[in-house]
């Protein structure tokens, strides 16, 4: 293969991965809008290929699950222009010379293992410093609080009523014999939402373990069911009662949206579950499991980080826990004072960039009273832009 | 070891990925954590299917609704064995030219689409609940809400004034009705409460508001959605932000445990 000249690709290439193909590229020193994957088949051809996904630039790789004998072509966008890279098959890669149009006429053509030179050397990306710095900063307010907590456990962390209302909440569902729901959404491991849910999930089976309530946890991800099982076995054998944990009670349901959304429906419905605990990453089914909660007669409380589906669970159920409360409601249940240091690091951080905020209202403000104030908020923005 | 191992395993890959983050070099080893990642996931699979097959098969042999599992098994083992000899034959069961994607676009499709389908209901029911006037809050909620909902439909203009001055009225016969516990029985006082009201509000309120939002509903609308609305919004963004990076951290130092032993 040959150095080719393509806007914004250093290097592209293709491999297979349990029946899907894997697209992987990355980016040379020019900052691309987006990028558009498309796949050449017998089915569609080049002519007219099949366009997989439309990519932001901080995509690195795209999984092709029809798989197959195909070909691929990155086409990137930079502000009004787009550029394609050649068509690259299964199994074949191609390195690009940095915004290089054409190789020039005495150069040698030269093999797709080179590494790309010149800036792409550099070992680390100053573009990135605001943001190191950023989090440096986070983590040293972070562990003084740790500090503090360890010396001064008392912190004070103020009330979250969808949080107050767990004990009530399994209480419930012992007087009444019934079991109790949780699910952590339609999530993988790899979402934070989810893992802040499991933290509640092992708070709640603990108080259900105190009053012998059942715990049922439909899972949609097979790493979620590993870690969920651990959370309620950790939570049953912490309470004293390892005798009640039942592995069958938390259990995988199916990997698909509406399938998971319909077998939890049918579950509620069928077992009418005292209360109903839906904590974690939520999409379009939010609304399918909320209200089918309130139909089955249980306390709903909802809590999830995907914003677009608050105003269903706010509407749908008896009690949410909006946004980030979400990562503070294990520390708010357990009152671990390490926990809750952590919290509360993230609140100092948001108070610090109200803070941040308001200035850079006055000095938008000042910028267009008078001109001269341009040039301080222009540099006022750089210091929180990436890239620049 | 068994509780430390995966706090360790946590501890190192994380510091590791935020490291890559600020390392242009290492995009090799970002690559492939990203498909050791996969690779898991799909050795994980296996956990799902052993637990969905085994607790059905349990629930066959013990009689507790065998129609279901044993429909769920029966469909479990067919669309399996069917996948594999797609992928055998050509390289995918979603090869387009596989029958594997009949039973995907006939079969699983439609059922996904009614599921999703089914969600219009619960939408209505749900707002049904929501939107009732309880508090100042909920009034507020139902307000807005009624004004993007008619901000976004065909014919806004038309439909809007008309719904605005019915809903005028009917708040100018609420307050002649319970006016008459402020006023007695004085007729004229409480119709003149509620002509001012709504003269008042159509003359005062419907002008102003317009001018100020760009002369439309179309305007009031995306007035509500980019100004309050994404106020909030961003609020929101910012503080799970937040809330998601001291998370991370309490994971990545072993605080928050709950996921493991």
């Amino acid at each position: 293969m040959f150095l080719l000249a393509y806007i914004g690709i250093a290097r592209v290439s293709v491999d297979t991965l349990k029946g899907n193909n894997v697209v992987m590229w990355a980016y040379s020193d020019v900052k691309v809008d987006s990028v558009k994957v498309f796949r050449a088949d017998t089915m569609h051809p080049k002519e007219s290929p099949l366009l997989l996904g439309v990519l932001s630039p901080e995509d690195t790789a795209f999984i092709d699950t029809l798989g197959g004998k195909a070909e691929y072509i990155l086409r990137t966008f930079v502000g009004k222009d787009s550029s394609d890279t050649d068509w690259i098959g299964v199994g074949q890669s191609i390195g690009i010379a940095p915004e290089r149009r054409s190789p020039p006429p005495s150069e040698p053509t030269k093999e797709v293992t080179e590494k790309p030179q010149g800036k792409k050397a550099m070992f680390f990306d100053t573009k990135k410093l605001n943001i190191l710095i950023a989090i440096l900063f986070f983590m040293a307010i972070f562990f003084y609080l740790l500090d503090r907590a360890r010396k001064d456990p008392n912190i004070f962390i103020r009330r979250i009523a969808g949080l107050d209302v767990v004990d009530d909440a399994v209480g419930r569902s012992a007087e009444m014999g019934k079991p109790i729901m949780f699910t952590t959404g339609i999530g993988d491991i790899d979402s934070l939402a989810v893992l802040a849910g499991l933290t509640v999930l092992k708070q709640v089976a603990k108080r259900a373990a105190l009053y012998e309530v059942k715990v049922l946890v439909p899972n949609s991800y097979p790493l979620v069911l590993a870690a969920a099982r651990e959370a309620v076995k950790e939570a049953y054998t912490e309470m004293g009662r390892p005798d009640l944990y039942n592995e069958n009670d938390v259990f995988f349901l199916t990997t698909s949206q509406f399938g998971f959304a319909s077998g939890m429906s049918g579950m509620m419905n069928r077992l009418r579950p005292g209360a109903v605990f839906l904590m974690g990453l939520f999409a379009a089914e939010s609304l399918i499991l909320a209200e089918n909660a309130y139909v089955s007669g249980a306390i709903s409380v909802a809590g999830t980080t995907s914003i677009d589906q608050l105003p269903f669970f706010i509407a749908a159920c008896d009690y949410t826990i909006i946004g980030d409360e979400l990562y503070a409601a294990s520390a708010y249940i357990s009152r671990n004072p390490l926990e809750v240091a952590g919290v509360k690091a993230s609140d100092w951080f948001k108070a610090l960039s109200v803070a941040l905020i308001i200035v850079g209202v006055i000095l938008a403000t000042l910028s267009q009273i008078n001109p001269e104030f341009k040039g301080v908020l222009e540099a006022y923005e750089r210091l929180f832009s990436m890239g620049r | 070891m068994q509780r430390q191992g995966p706090i360790i395993t946590v501890m190192v890959t994380s510091i590791l990925t935020v490291a890559l983050f600020f390392l242009p070099q290492a995009e090799e080893v970002q690559t492939y954590l990203f498909i050791m990642a996969i690779v898991i996931s799909g050795f994980a699979m296996l956990i799902g299917m052993d637990s969905l097959i085994l607790f059905h098969m349990r629930r066959v042999q013990q009689g507790e609704r065998v129609f279901y599992s044993a429909t769920l098994l029966t469909v479990f083992f067919i669309t399996v064995v069917w996948g594999i000899v797609d992928w055998y034959r050509f390289g995918s069961p979603f090869n387009p030219q596989a029958s594997f994607m009949w039973l995907f676009r006939n079969v699983y499709l439609p059922l996904d689409a009614t599921m999703f389908s089914i969600l219009a209901f619960y939408i209505a029911s749900a707002a049904y609940r929501a939107f009732r006037a309880r508090n100042f809050n909920s009034f507020l909620l139902l307000v807005s809400a009624t004004v993007v909902m008619i901000g976004r439909v065909l014919y806004a203009q038309i439909i809007f004034p008309i719904a605005l001055s019915i809903f005028l009225l009917l708040m100018a016969a609420w307050l002649w009705k319970s006016s008459r516990r402020m006023y007695g029985g004085e007729k004229a006082v409480r119709l003149s409460l509620a002509g001012i009201m709504v003269v008042g509000a159509i003359v005062v309120f419907y002008p102003v508001v317009f001018k100020f939002v760009g002369g439309s509903i179309y305007g009031l609308t995306d007035w509500i959605l980019n100004v309050p609305q994404n106020a909030a919004k961003r609020g929101m963004i910012l503080g799970l932000m937040f809330g998601g990076v001291a998370f991370s951290l309490r994971i990545m130092f072993g605080i928050e445990r709950s996921w493991t032993r």
